[in-house]
């Protein structure tokens, strides 16, 4: 699958991301931050069954050139009824806005009860 | 194929056979199997129709809805068979804006999710008939108190699960060089590893769920109507009856010594001009209105129980005479894996002999139930979305 990539403004705020697991399945995650050479820092990690905002501060734009977001989500049925399906949204703002190519949406049928998503976004500055 | 009641005993003996619920156009599966399948369907029109379809479409899209739709009939209007689709409108339209914590405290959420609505079709009884059936069906949870959105047990222990799996197994990181296709296989490969992980560990979890929750209160409901096209044509389907289910379970919560033993469950059921073949002649049947009223007491565990079971039925035959029975039954079940029971029942029918004896049956049967499909004892499951 090929990376995204998403465009954020040189001299907008420091943007965020926020994860929104929907059709009230129950969902775990992890998300990282990758420079050139692959090092890796962990933004945050999660779930949507806690009361805590599953939204998290990136860092100032000029940090983030050619930088690439991971995150790899787990989403669970609590019920095992037939037909179950899962819906995520990975949504990154700048300013209080969707930055262009940072609404990410993923949603189908659930094979089985656990499904697992991994995803990439690179970051271009404008 | 489904097999038929018949082989699901033999009277005042032994009997094992593979018994798979009720089916339109075949008597009343419980005649023969002594206990009654007290659980309103899970997809209505599918019960309405006879229809026991192995590959039903569950569309997660609207485009993928009015693909199914669209393939329910020809350019011409002609009914094709075989259609058996199960929504959730609900989750389909908004599901992407619902959240879990949106599920658990907000009832229209909840009741809204847990609606269904179901549609199918079957073509005429031989190869040259034309004819077609098609029904469409609704069912809800009014309340659930086994429903596993609800149970933060559960979820905790599932959260735990996947944390868990996110410890033993390294990010992924982004791909450099290669192709496409070997950037997308190691995504895959990480997706199956940590949905192993995760799965593996939240096998417990609902395995104690299951154990915990097995006689929880709920009622539900469930509703089908009808049509019938001689010809086969969406504008020749004329009204063909309907039918109507609710099921109510009382597990005694908070009532020491039977809360986690103990179950009530109480069904309505009425069928609005259900057709049953005549015997001998083959492609006959006979058409009537039929009310059933149920209910069934368990004691047990998850894996084991014991019941008892009372049923009045009401049938009114098109240019005939009114006929109640009773029927009552004693039934232990033994769950041998998670899809696999065993169930043994002693009972009678106030209808059978010729509708003036009160016959006691024997049977011994044993059933396969898809996964969190209505159990052989008809407890009212979980809701279905």
């Amino acid at each position: 699958m090929s990376i995204r990539s998403v465009q954020l403004s040189r001299s907008g705020g420091i943007p965020e991301v926020e994860f929104i697991i929907g059709d009230a399945q129950l969902g775990v995650y992890r998300t990282y931050l990758w420079d050139e050479n692959n090092a890796s820092e962990e933004i945050g990690h999660g779930n949507n069954v806690d009361n805590v905002v599953d939204r998290y501060p990136l860092r100032a734009p000029a940090d983030l050139e050619n930088q690439t977001i991971s995150w790899e989500i787990l989403i669970q049925a609590p019920s095992t009824a037939p037909g179950q399906t899962y819906s995520v949204s990975v949504i990154i703002r700048q300013d209080g806005a969707v930055a262009t190519g940072g609404a990410i949406q993923e949603a189908g049928p659930m094979s089985d009860r656990t499904k697992a998503l991994v995803g990439f976004a690179r970051f271009q500055l404008v | 194929m489904k097999p038929s009641p018949a082989t699901c005993i033999l009277s005042s003996a032994l009997a094992v056979g593979l018994c798979v619920g009720e089916s339109y156009g075949q008597p009343d599966s419980s005649t023969a199997t002594n206990t009654l399948d007290l659980a309103v369907p899970g997809s209505p029109a599918f019960a309405a129709l006879g229809m026991d379809p192995t590959d039903v479409v569950h569309p997660s899209t609207v485009r993928e809805l009015a693909g199914a739709i669209l393939n329910g009939t020809d350019k011409n209007g002609n009914l094709q068979t075989g259609l058996a689709l199960d929504v959730a409108p609900y989750l389909l339209l908004a599901g992407n804006r619902v959240t879990l914590a949106d599920y658990r405290t907000k009832g229209a959420v909840r009741f809204l999710s847990r609606l269904q609505f179901s549609f199918g079709t079957t073509k005429g009884v031989s190869v040259d008939d034309p004819s077609a059936r098609a029904a469409a069906g609704f069912r809800f949870s009014v309340f659930d108190r086994a429903d596993p959105r609800m149970d933060t047990e559960l979820t905790d222990c599932l959260v735990r699960g996947a944390t868990l799996a996110f410890q033993t197994i390294s990010p992924l990181p982004p791909p450099t060089g290669g192709s496409e296709a070997e950037r997308t296989k190691l995504e895959a490969t990480q997706q199956r590893r940590l949905e192993r992980a995760a799965e593996e560990a939240a096998g417990p979890c609902r395995e104690e769920f299951e154990e915990r929750r097995w006689n929880n209160s709920g009622w539900i409901v469930g509703g089908a109507v009808r049509g019938f096209s001689e010809a086969g044509k969406t504008e020749n389907l004329a009204w063909d009856g309907s039918s109507f289910w609710t099921s109510i379970s009382y597990g005694f919560e908070g009532v020491n010594g039977l809360e986690d033993s103990s179950q009530l469950i109480f069904l309505y059921k009425y069928l609005e001009q259900e057709r049953t073949p005549l015997d001998g002649q083959e492609g006959q049947f006979s058409t009537q209105d039929v009310h059933m009223i149920g209910a069934r007491a368990r004691f047990g565990t998850n894996h084991f129980s014991g019941s008892f079971e009372g049923v009045y039925v009401r049938r009114t035959p098109v240019g005939g005479i009114v006929e109640t029975s009773y029927r009552w039954s004693v039934a232990a079940e033994k769950r041998i894996s998670n899809s696999l029971w065993l169930e043994a029942a002693y009972g009678g029918d106030s209808s059978a002999i010729g509708g003036g004896g009160n016959s006691v049956t024997t049977s011994l049967k044993w059933g396969f139930s898809q996964r969190d499909a209505p159990r052989p004892n008809g407890s009212p499951q979980h809701s279905a979305s």
